[in-house]
């Protein structure tokens, strides 16, 4: 995703006005003055982002669509609320300093109808994709991995330095909106509070099913590990991280480990899963004036994980000069042990921890 | 004309009503003429990058480390 100026970000196409949208005009959805001769005045008033009034703009005409919108996670963000939640102890709705802390920081990451049908992300500065054309879906690079960009991005495209990227990107081309759909993300799944547990979340085997007996180890494990186990490749990991505007501290790392599944659903029924080392510490909310999160150890530090660099041929899959067929992976270095633990993380994650 | 016929005509007017009251526009018609011939439009200057370069406003430095995973 290439920067842009910020007179970019604004810079509308003629084509637009030839659109749907563009025919309503201007000032339909974003108020202000027209008649204004000057920058100041003609944006007094302004409507930066009508999406951000979902039901009184997009809502107008797309009823339909938006309908579920307060259901989606990216417009709620009731994942990070949750994990908030659960390390805190307690309902922080009733906290205003908590969510006061929440909205100016966390809540940055929400996305309204705009950020991905028409501009880049308000994270990243926003800016036209296609001169306020609306795109349908999604652009994959300038939308979703703009903000899922550091993990999922980078292993789908093959930016981690020595690692292929996923073969459903570059051997078929396919976008995130192949397997992400229009419905999970508008919303449909109203108990959804984190992407595993939404109902509409795509899983391999809505695609896959017909490989459940297609080789011996298909036919040992199907079902038992998830796909990932097998087919993904080491993932980048952060340890902590800080509120406050300081961001990631520490450097991110690159692994590959094999844990219990810490959600195991009707779904998700998996044994074993990827498990990914999150980017949480005891400290994460000290500007909050949180200095030591109360229930650190209500959740693992190494979470379900669903690498995006899927490969047919893995360094767990290819057993050649192996003694046996499962040499790669049993009581191997892919397994969570104790010993890959900080002493302050043990309580939080020993429940997952494999024994060799 | 029976009073049973004077009702179901009533009732048919009724339901025409209200199926044309929904298809209205909630929109005007495109104003783009009007803009386009306007010297101080929102179009003038957004489809204009020379004007835009002139009054942006240089943005914050942005935090590459930024994204959900």
């Amino acid at each position: 995703m290439s920067p842009l100026e910020a007179w970019e970000l604004v810079l509308v196409k003629g084509s637009f006005l030839n659109s749907t949208h563009g025919a309503l005009g201007c000032t339909a959805c974003h108020l202000g003055n027209p008649q204004a001769t000057d920058k100041e005045a003609a944006h007094e008033g302004l409507v930066a982002m009508p999406s951000d009034s979902v039901d009184h703009f997009c809502g107008s005409c797309h009823a339909d669509i938006v309908v579920n919108h307060k259901n989606s996670l990216h417009t709620n963000l009731k994942c990070y609320y949750t994990q908030i939640e659960k390390r805190l102890g307690y309902d922080i709705s009733g906290d205003p300093s908590v969510v006061r802390n929440f909205n100016k920081e966390c809540a940055k990451c929400h996305a309204s109808c705009g950020q991905c049908h028409v501009t880049r992300p308000v994270s990243v500065n926003g800016g036209f994709i296609d001169g306020h054309n609306f795109n349908k879906e999604p652009n994959s690079k300038d939308n979703c991995t703009a903000c899922h960009g550091s993990r999922v991005g980078a292993e789908y495209f093959g930016e981690n330095e020595g690692i292929p990227g996923d073969v459903h990107w570059y051997s078929q081309l396919m976008h995130c909106s192949a397997c992400h759909t229009a419905d999970a993300m508008h919303g449909s799944s109203a108990t959804a509070k984190n992407r595993y547990t939404d109902t509409d979340m795509v899983r391999c085997e809505d695609c896959h099913a017909d490989k459940k007996t297609a080789n011996t180890f298909h036919s040992m494990h199907w079902g038992q590990l998830s796909c990932q186990v097998c087919h993904s490749q080491p993932y980048k990991n952060c340890n902590s991280c800080h509120t406050g505007g300081e961001g990631i501290t520490g450097s991110s790392y690159i692994t590959f480990k094999i844990a219990k599944n810490p959600i195991k659903s009707p779904e998700r029924n998996y044994e074993y899963v990827p498990v990914r080392h999150v980017p949480i510490a005891r400290n994460t909310f000290a500007s909050w004036g949180i200095s030591d999160l109360p229930n650190y150890n209500a959740e693992p530090t190494w979470k379900y994980a669903t690498p995006h660099n899927i490969q047919r041929w893995t360094a767990q899959t290819d057993t050649t000069g192996s003694a046996w067929c499962g040499a790669k992976c049993h009581n191997s270095d892919y397994w969570l042990t104790l010993e890959d633990l900080a002493p302050d993380e043990v309580e939080a994650n020993k429940d997952i921890v494999l024994t060799k | 004309m029976s009073k049973k016929h004077v009702l179901v005509l009533l009732a048919l007017l009724a339901v025409t009503v209200l199926i044309l009251a929904q298809c209205t526009e909630k929109y005007p018609a495109a104003t783009k003429e009007l803009n386009l011939a306007s010297g101080n439009s929102c179009v003038n200057c957004h489809l204009d990058a020379e004007k835009l370069k002139k009054v942006a406003t240089p943005l914050p430095p942005s935090n590459s480390d930024a994204g959900e995973g």
